[in-house]
């Protein structure tokens, strides 16, 4: 018997809700940034110490000889550079592997059979990723703070380029976990195609280091702009103008995020 | 005799057919998944190397009087090699524990010895596939010379089995994916990254030299870099030696702790 808790004569009902369904949107987020923290060794911490040891490498393979890249001290350009990566693969992580074992565990149905619609699906899992990837960047730019000691120069360009970057790779990894079938596929797509499209796109290095045609097709990368922007917000410092990589994130964004929620409302892999 | 009925499978000394069955297992579970377990840390190491010529490579134009790149590359081999040993033994121990079909390997007539050596050589095989599909890929952009093929080879196998053992042990210890995850990233990449991979250690300060001294993951990619070219910090056959008391040390400890059952029979 169910037990009903509502005032006598009133009954169960459904529950109404407008054009937005508000409470199931925040549910489904702060289901997935909960399992994200809950695990935070593996998603907080050890991208950051693993930042910090890049910062160290660096530093001890160079020695006393110093070096410019970007029009930078070279730890002002890594530290940037570590931080938006770890914005980046956070949040390419956050979504693809939580829908992946979703799908493998078979819990995906939780998240289908809510009255939740594609487009709210959509928004909730990438600002998820760009929560999530928020977080494990902050965390990482604390943790370099040795290297590269000083107040963000444009704060509010900062956080702008990080949330775009969590977002525009968490959508990435939606569509990606989405169409993997196995663990094998997704830890494909990460390893041959989303790591080494991030380690060439200026976290690094300046793209001028590379030869005439590579740079052609590095340069077309969006997350290079993220990259380049959250440099900018760091230390005032950008190859590109940080407005004109604003409007190609923010269009790139668009364009994903019709694609998911394309994908969604078809129900691709999803739906019999 | 010929009877008409089974009889047991008579066993010498050695339960060779045993074994042989539990290091083929053991291969066969990285090949099937030979995306992630080679081709990846493969991908991973070119990467590397891309990543650290083209950020130094201007202003680090030597190390040790060897070309940066020629220097950089027989350590990121080694990493790769050591990391892969490890997570294959550790892998392989901890999704048994964790889904029951331990007892598959715990059952058949496999003493503590056979057990210890057929995990350690499948971890040890997957390092040296590992290295050797590395430098070959690294060869196409980097001029390899093995100046001290003895060097090269000694290292290459001491540090595969070393890190197999290692993650034996990690494997038997570890209850839940939390802990092993935990070993692999607080422990191992640290002392994989830190030991000379990248720089050489006269680069450290005095203190930290005589520490990784007794840091037998820089006696692994200091010789096994010897062995390429021919230049080290230290002195080689010291190298060796450690490397090779590491190994028996850790052998002795992976038979004791199967012999015991630690963590694995109740």
């Amino acid at each position: 018997m169910i037990r009903n808790s509502a005032p006598a004569g009133q009954g169960l009902r459904v529950r109404r809700f407008g054009r937005v369904n508000w409470i199931g949107l925040w549910t489904l987020f702060l289901r997935d940034l909960l399992r994200d923290l809950d695990i935070w060794k593996i998603t907080v911490a050890a991208p950051a110490l693993q930042s910090l040891l890049f910062a160290f490498i660096f530093q001890l393979a160079l020695g006393d000889v110093s070096l410019t890249m970007g029009g930078l001290d070279f730890n002002a350009f890594l530290v940037p550079g570590l931080v938006a990566y770890v914005v980046l693969e956070r949040g390419f992580e956050s979504t693809a592997y939580m829908m992946v074992y979703d799908k493998l565990e078979g819990m995906i149905t939780d998240v289908i059979g809510a009255p939740v619609t594609p487009a709210e699906m959509t928004i909730g899992f990438a600002l998820m990723a760009a929560t999530s990837a928020l977080i494990t960047g902050m965390a990482t730019w604390l943790v370099l703070l040795p290297f590269l000691a000083s107040v963000p120069a444009d704060p509010l360009m900062l956080v702008f380029f990080a949330v775009n970057g969590g977002a525009m790779l968490g959508m990435v990894g939606l569509a990606g976990g989405l169409w993997a079938d196995k663990w094998d596929h997704i830890t494909g797509v990460q390893t041959f195609i989303v790591v080494p499209a991030l380690y060439m796109s200026g976290v690094f290095f300046s793209l001028d280091r590379l030869p005439n045609g590579i740079r052609a097709v590095a340069e077309l990368n969006p997350a290079w702009y993220v990259i380049d922007g959250m440099r900018y917000g760091l230390t005032g410092t950008a190859t590109a103008d940080p407005s004109t990589g604003a409007i190609v994130v923010l269009a790139v964004n668009v364009v994903l995020w019709l694609i998911c929620w394309r994908l969604f409302a078809s129900g691709y892999k999803l739906k019999p | 005799m010929m009877t008409d009925y089974p009889t047991p499978r008579r066993i010498g000394a050695v339960n060779w057919l045993g074994f042989w069955t539990l290091y083929l297992k053991e291969v066969r579970r990285f090949l099937n998944v030979f995306t992630q377990t080679v081709a990846a840390p493969v991908v991973t190491t070119l990467l590397f190397l891309a990543v650290f010529t083209l950020a130094l490579g201007r202003a680090v134009e030597v190390v040790n009087g060897v070309p940066f790149a020629q220097f950089l590359a027989p350590g990121l081999v080694m990493m790769a090699m050591v990391q892969n040993a490890f997570a294959n033994t550790s892998s392989s121990l901890v999704i048994s524990k964790v889904q029951g079909n331990i007892v598959d390997v715990l059952m058949p007539p496999l003493s503590p010895a056979e057990l210890t050596a057929g995990f350690a050589l499948g971890g040890t095989t997957r390092g040296l596939i590992v290295g050797v599909v590395t430098v070959i890929g690294m060869s196409v952009f980097v001029d390899f010379s093995i100046q001290k093929p003895f060097f090269a080879l000694f290292h290459a196998f001491a540090a595969s089995l070393m890190l197999a053992l290692l993650g034996m042990l990690g494997g038997i210890w570890s209850e839940k994916f939390d802990h092993i995850a935990a070993v692999t990233n607080f422990v191992i990449t640290p002392l994989a990254f830190l030991s000379g991979t990248f720089y050489s250690i006269t680069r450290l300060p005095e203190a930290f030299q005589t520490i990784a001294h007794f840091n037998p993951f820089f006696y692994m990619i200091d010789g096994f870099r010897y062995g390429f070219t021919g230049v080290s910090d230290t002195v080689p056959m010291l190298g060796v030696a450690v490397m090779a008391a590491v190994d028996v040390v850790l052998l002795l400890t992976a038979w004791r702790l199967f012999s015991i059952g630690y963590k694995l029979k109740p």
